[in-house]
């Protein structure tokens, strides 16, 4: 249960922020120009919008869900489980940012999903 | 009507390339031609199969890194901010945890460097074996024993990322044809 509830935070809420990171950056726009004081300039200006913050408080929360994982589960069980963030991903990305996903996108996610429930059996 | 290039499920075809993948950079390096005749992809063969090697092997290092320092740290049994305290404050001088931070963020620039010049649908496919690299890094270093069963759904994860990466990059574009 407990590895549930942290599980659900690794994978919603990673994929979540990434989410909110991605689109602060549509808001940011294109990045042509890759001079450091140009990408600086761009760092500093996605900084100013909220959803880069919302953003980072979401993948902060997943990544202490992963410490937290990691303390009492083997690295070779809790990473695989977290590929369950492609589904994720591709169900956020279709309801939030208006996103279309191929079938062959949805194919993929599907095996990717097998696998995760091929490793799960294996927590012993 | 003309149908937009659709990458195929084509399991056989997925695994060639993924073998390419790992071999090429040893082949290039050991048989590229010097002087001119390097041609302009495979200068950015050389350059990009070693970052993809790189990647896919700092990424997984890192978790593995987080995961030996966190066993260290001893088990997070309650969420109540009293026992966090002190667990955090063991995380943060914990050597390992920090290793594995320098490892991700090494990954992530890595990555970021790569996709300045090479096609995101090129690289993710790639980062696929960072699934398969993590259980051989966990098994070597951490000597995690790992289960027939778990290798197999650790292939599994890696063919659907792989096809997940097989797919254009770019959804939010309406194809030219219904």
């Amino acid at each position: 249960m407990r590895e549930a509830v942290l599980f659900f935070f690794i994978v919603v809420a990673g994929t979540a922020g990434e989410l909110a990171v991605s689109r602060a950056m549509k808001g940011v726009g294109e990045v042509r120009d890759f001079r450091p004081k140009s990408v600086l300039r761009f760092v500093l200006q996605s900084f100013r919008l909220p959803w880069m913050w919302v953003g980072i408080a979401l993948m902060s929360l997943a990544f202490f869900s992963l410490l937290a994982i990691l303390s009492f589960r083997q690295v070779s069980f809790v990473v695989p489980i977290s590929a369950l963030s492609y589904a994720a991903g591709a169900f956020g990305a279709k309801l939030f940012l208006g996103e279309r996903i191929s079938r062959n996108r949805w194919i993929g996610i599907a095996i990717v999903c097998l696998g995760v429930t091929i490793v799960w059996w294996t927590r012993g | 009507m003309r149908r937009v290039a659709v990458p195929r499920a084509g399991i056989a075809r997925e695994f060639s390339n993924l073998s390419a993948t790992l071999i090429l950079p040893f082949l290039l390096f050991w048989t590229a031609p010097q002087g001119n005749q390097v041609t302009h992809t495979r200068r950015l063969q050389l350059k990009t199969m070693p970052l993809i090697l790189i990647s896919i092997i700092l990424g997984p290092l890192g978790n593995v890194f987080l995961g030996k320092g966190m066993k260290g740290v001893g088990s997070v049994t309650s969420a109540r901010m009293i026992d966090l305290l002190p667990i955090a404050s063991r995380v943060l001088r914990s050597e390992y945890i920090w290793l594995g931070i320098v490892c991700l963020m090494g990954f992530f620039v890595t990555h970021m460097l790569l996709l300045t010049w090479a096609d995101y649908s090129y690289v993710q496919p790639a980062t696929s074996l960072s699934y398969l690299s993590i259980a051989i890094l966990s098994y070597l270093l951490l000597g995690e024993m790992i289960s027939p069963l778990r290798w197999l759904g650790v292939a599994v994860i890696c063919v659907g990322v792989l096809i997940v990466g097989r797919t254009s990059p770019s959804t939010s574009e309406a194809p030219e044809h219904a």
